[in-house]
């Protein structure tokens, strides 16, 4: 064999070998993956459509799906966290944060965090006039108050990190929400 | 100094250069699924940065510290109404108003988190944004319209 071509199959066998070793640490330090504390986590995996990954992809912008690790695999990894008039409300994980998708809006944090103790997200439904979503929450919150502006407020408990505002809980639309986790 | 090394070593790490950023083609950023802001193909399609102050198409994504109520000077046909603060983990409230201003039977979104995303809306609408207030929050809402 000529030393030409030696050269060339070490040549193409290191690229092969740089290849590999960094596809695999990329891929390994950027999955989606919710904190520990995050019971959340525990949700079987859902299904999206092309589609829905598209549209919801759509709605989170670049930097933000940088800084919260939203890649390919998220939507791969998406779970259901409430059935609301709306439609679904799905969890998207990324690999340093979270968004949730309800209809055409979207809503992204970092819940287990430092002082995050919640990510939720609600849709003015306009067949009632009221608030309708949910959210996801760490293991240390029992429960989720919610207070519009005209002080009505609702306690939602949590159960398995998750909890949904149903339309009959009566959150004014008209209204911005307060969102405040209370501790176990 | 390249001439100094051995042709074998330059040849060596070449090739490792050339699988880590074929890798990284494949890998990183072949991950999105289109993002990048990509919009709809309108006749005219425009951003508005509304808080802080007021900038059409231009420093849309500028940030500074900002207020905690805004809303757009007039209405167009919406593409979408975004806020996003960094770093934040607060309230956050979009909301569309047909009439005014925080005016009757608005719709929208509301959530704690960094970003708050609402998309399109029909017909010509003001767009508006309202956080809590919170010291040194820096962030930015702007919509995308369209004519």
């Amino acid at each position: 064999m000529s030393r030409r071509f030696v050269s060339g199959a070490v040549i193409a066998a290191i690229s092969a070998l740089a290849f590999t070793a960094t596809s695999f640490a990329v891929r390994a330090g950027s999955g989606p993956a919710l904190p520990p504390d995050v019971p959340a986590a525990n949700l079987p995996t859902v299904a999206l459509t092309d589609a829905q990954k598209v549209a919801i992809s759509d709605e989170i912008q670049a930097p933000v799906a940088t800084r919260f690790g939203i890649g390919a695999d998220s939507f791969n990894a998406a779970r259901l966290v409430a059935s609301t008039s709306l439609g679904p409300l799905y969890l998207i994980p990324g690999s340093s944060g979270a968004c949730l998708a309800l209809a055409n809006a979207v809503s992204c944090g970092d819940p287990g965090a430092t002082g995050v103790p919640l990510l939720a997200l609600a849709v003015s439904d306009g067949s009632s006039g009221f608030w309708v979503g949910g959210g996801i929450a760490t293991a240390a919150t029992a429960a989720v108050t919610v207070r519009d502006r005209s002080g009505h407020s609702q306690r939602f408990a949590t159960a398995g990190g998750v909890f949904a505002i149903p339309a009959s809980a009566g959150l004014n639309a008209q209204d911005p929400l307060v969102f405040e986790a209370e501790s176990r | 100094m390249i001439r100094m090394l051995p042709r074998r070593v330059l040849l060596v790490a070449v090739a490792a250069l050339v699988g880590v950023a074929a890798a990284l083609v494949s890998t990183g950023h072949s991950a999105g699924l289109g993002h990048a802001g990509a919009k709809a193909a309108y006749a005219g399609v425009h951003c508005t940065r509304y808080d802080p102050s007021t900038q059409v198409d231009v420093y849309c994504g500028q940030s500074s510290t900002t207020d905690s109520v805004a809303c757009t000077s007039s209405t167009a046909l919406r593409d979408d109404n975004t806020i996003y603060l960094p770093g934040s983990s607060t309230y956050l409230t979009l909301l569309y108003f047909s009439d005014h201003c925080f005016g009757t039977s608005p719709s929208g979104a509301t959530g704690y988190g960094d970003y708050l995303y609402d998309g399109a809306q029909s017909g010509y609408t003001y767009a508006a944004c309202e956080y809590s207030a919170g010291t040194g929050l820096f962030g930015n809402c702007t919509t995308d319209w369209h004519n």
